[in-house]
């Protein structure tokens, strides 16, 4: 490991606890930096550590805290996914929404809506958007990754076409949908296409934990694989490497990492493609690297997001998807005038 | 050894190897060429395995290669492409360095670094170590995926003869003349202290003549002739598959061959 590598990883580390402090004490309702570390305290059993109100409590142990968590994790995920989809394509502009994940979820998401399906009862009735949303995510995934199968192997260059046909005619059908919709629905779809963490709770941090967990470390364990994959197909397969098989686990992790995102979080752009660029800015190309720094700058850069939503017009809320954007385009733009720089010398 | 029984292969309906039978022995050179589009690339891409044949066996030491492990297929055999990619920000030490993939688990050990440094220093790209491969020219990355082919099936000690393959497609495409010469003599070399089978897809005959023991002579898809470089190249044959005037100057030390001219032995001259 270069030194520049391990200073990365330090100076990430460091920075997130004082995030996830950050984010857990600055919000509307005020909980002092003092205060959250008494809360804090006191959960883990040090009960003279009582200076605080029970909002407070509340606020950051089952409001504050399972946001953070979410927003991290969701960044995370993000982020590597976007990490080994870049190096899937070779191309550092690939993201998830490149094999028809967001648009499929999105077209999930409407017909939802539309269909009032968040208004039945019991259990199935609150998640219904976050199910079929998954659901929707999954479904395209397989459409694309079945159309650009030939002879047995995967042609990349026909995923992406088909990633690109699968996103219109979802977007068109989409579109069609949100013609049919009144106000209130219309309201909800677009709300939701903007991103929000609002919904976060402990039950939605658990239910994602082995969804974004186990694809990050499986997507890390094919990082050896993606470096190879880098020289070109048929030398990868020169190398040993089963190069359909890499491909086949890669978008099957990347679907369900990201898939269970979109349900929970809605759509939130920018990560899956920024967070690996500049990744691959600070520590270079290669994927052990990349995917693991990712992961923590990604949830670095989307709990800061959230917290920025949150303040910003406080004591509402920007949807998260707005922010990224805003912040995500100029920073891009910026890193393409500076590699455009380095390659005119 | 690797041999080639009856094979053929086929994109939609045009034929572009049909019935190739051909054998490449260890501890030789040998060096397939004919004109553009014979066949020469598609036949190393059926052999090196990345591409399968519609027809026909490839022996790899008399095992098919079909049922060879990929992971086992790369341990003996390594195989330069006619063109890379930019695997784009990767350093020229980390290029090298997959070349020793298929030997290593999760960190390279201390031998692989040393046979990639051993590598790197063959070909005179010690110095370029930390230059990132988008910068390099196009001869200088010509060595960088060299380095990696060889390090790739490095002999595990000096006496090593288990007899690796190494397949070079157009190896001396973008290099002068002085890298042109002194990458043919490292696979050359290697065929001879390794016991190695190096199979060499060349468009220069001079340097077919001065560097293969073997020649296999392909046209449209099929081979015409193979045998021994010296035997089997001839004015006749290369003229009629070439459809230029070449002329071949050769003694008991030397084998040179000229395109594009006619040399008159009588009058010691050259006859466009």
């Amino acid at each position: 490991m270069t030194q520049r590598v391990k200073i990365t990883y330090i100076s990430l580390l460091v920075l997130l606890p004082i995030c996830i402090i950050a984010g857990t004490s600055l919000g509307a309702f005020k909980i002092e930096f003092e205060q959250c570390a008494n809360i804090l305290l006191n959960l883990f059993g040090a009960d003279n550590y009582s200076d605080f109100t029970n909002p407070q409590h509340n606020v950051l142990l089952y409001i504050r805290l399972p946001r953070v968590c979410l927003s991290m994790m969701i960044g995370a995920a993000l982020a590597v996914s976007g990490a080994g989809l870049q190096g899937l394509f070779r191309n550092p502009l690939a993201d998830p929404g490149l094999i028809g994940i967001s648009a499929g979820a999105m077209l999930a998401a409407s017909i939802a809506i539309i269909m009032g399906l968040q208004f039945t009862s019991g259990f199935l009735g609150y998640y219904s958007i976050s199910f079929a949303t998954f659901l929707g995510a999954i479904l395209t995934t397989i459409i694309v990754f079945k159309l650009s199968k030939s002879n047995k192997s995967t042609n990349i260059a026909t995923m992406l076409l088909a990633g690109i046909a699968i996103n219109a005619l979802a977007g068109a059908v989409t579109g069609f949908i949100i013609y049919l919709s009144d106000d209130d629905q219309l309201r909800d779809i677009t709300f939701w296409s903007l991103g929000s963490l609002g919904g976060a709770d402990w039950e939605k941090v658990i239910a994602l934990i082995p969804l974004i967990i186990l694809p990050i470390i499986m997507i890390a364990r094919l990082a050896k694989k993606l470096d190879v994959y880098a020289l070109g197909e048929s030398e990868a397969l020169c190398l040993g490497v089963n190069v359909n098989s890499l491909k086949r686990r890669l978008v099957v992790w990347v679907t369900i990492s990201v898939g269970a995102c979109v349900a929970i979080a809605g759509m939130i752009g920018f990560i899956g493609l920024l967070i690996p660029h500049i990744t691959r800015l600070l520590v270079g190309p290669k994927h052990r690297n990349l995917i693991w720094i990712s992961a923590i700058l990604g949830a670095l850069v989307l709990s800061i997001s959230d917290l920025l939503c949150r303040l910003i017009v406080a004591p509402a809320e920007l949807p998260i998807g707005i922010l990224t954007a805003i912040l995500g385009t100029p920073l891009f733009l910026a890193l393409l005038i500076q590699q455009k720089r380095k390659i005119n010398g | 050894m690797v041999k080639t029984k009856n094979i053929s292969f086929a994109v939609g309906k045009k034929n572009i190897l049909k019935n190739v039978n051909s054998t490449f022995e260890n501890g030789k050179v040998s060096a397939i060429l004919g004109p553009n589009g014979a066949g020469k690339s598609t036949l190393v891409k059926c052999i090196s395995g990345t591409i399968t044949p519609n027809k026909g066996v490839i022996e790899l030491d008399g095992k098919n290669i079909k049922n060879i492990g990929l992971e086992n297929l790369a341990l003996k055999r390594s195989y330069l492409n006619q063109q890379f990619n930019l695997s784009v920000g990767y350093t020229v030490k980390e290029i090298v360095s997959m070349g020793r993939f298929p030997h290593y688990k999760v960190y390279p050990s201390k031998k692989d670094d040393e046979i990639i440094t051993s590598a790197m220093k063959l070909l005179d790209i010690i110095s370029l170590s930390d230059r990132i491969t988008n910068t390099l020219s196009g001869g200088e990355l010509q060595r960088v995926h060299f380095a990696r082919t060889l390090a790739q099936i490095w002999p595990n000690s000096k006496e090593e003869q288990e007899g690796k393959i190494l397949i070079l497609d157009e190896p001396v495409n973008n290099l002068d003349p002085q890298f042109q010469h002194s990458i043919l003599e490292l696979a050359k070399r290697f065929a001879e202290n390794h016991n190695v089978c190096v199979i060499i897809v060349l468009h220069d005959l001079n340097l077919v003549a001065q560097y293969s023991n073997y020649s296999i002579v392909m046209r449209q898809g099929e081979v015409i002739t193979q045998g021994k470089t010296r035997e089997v190249l001839t004015e006749k044959l290369l003229e009629e598959v070439y459809k230029v005037p070449i002329s071949i100057i050769k003694n008991d030390h030397h084998f040179n061959i000229v395109t594009g001219v006619k040399y008159n032995r009588l009058e010691n001259e050259l006859i466009r």
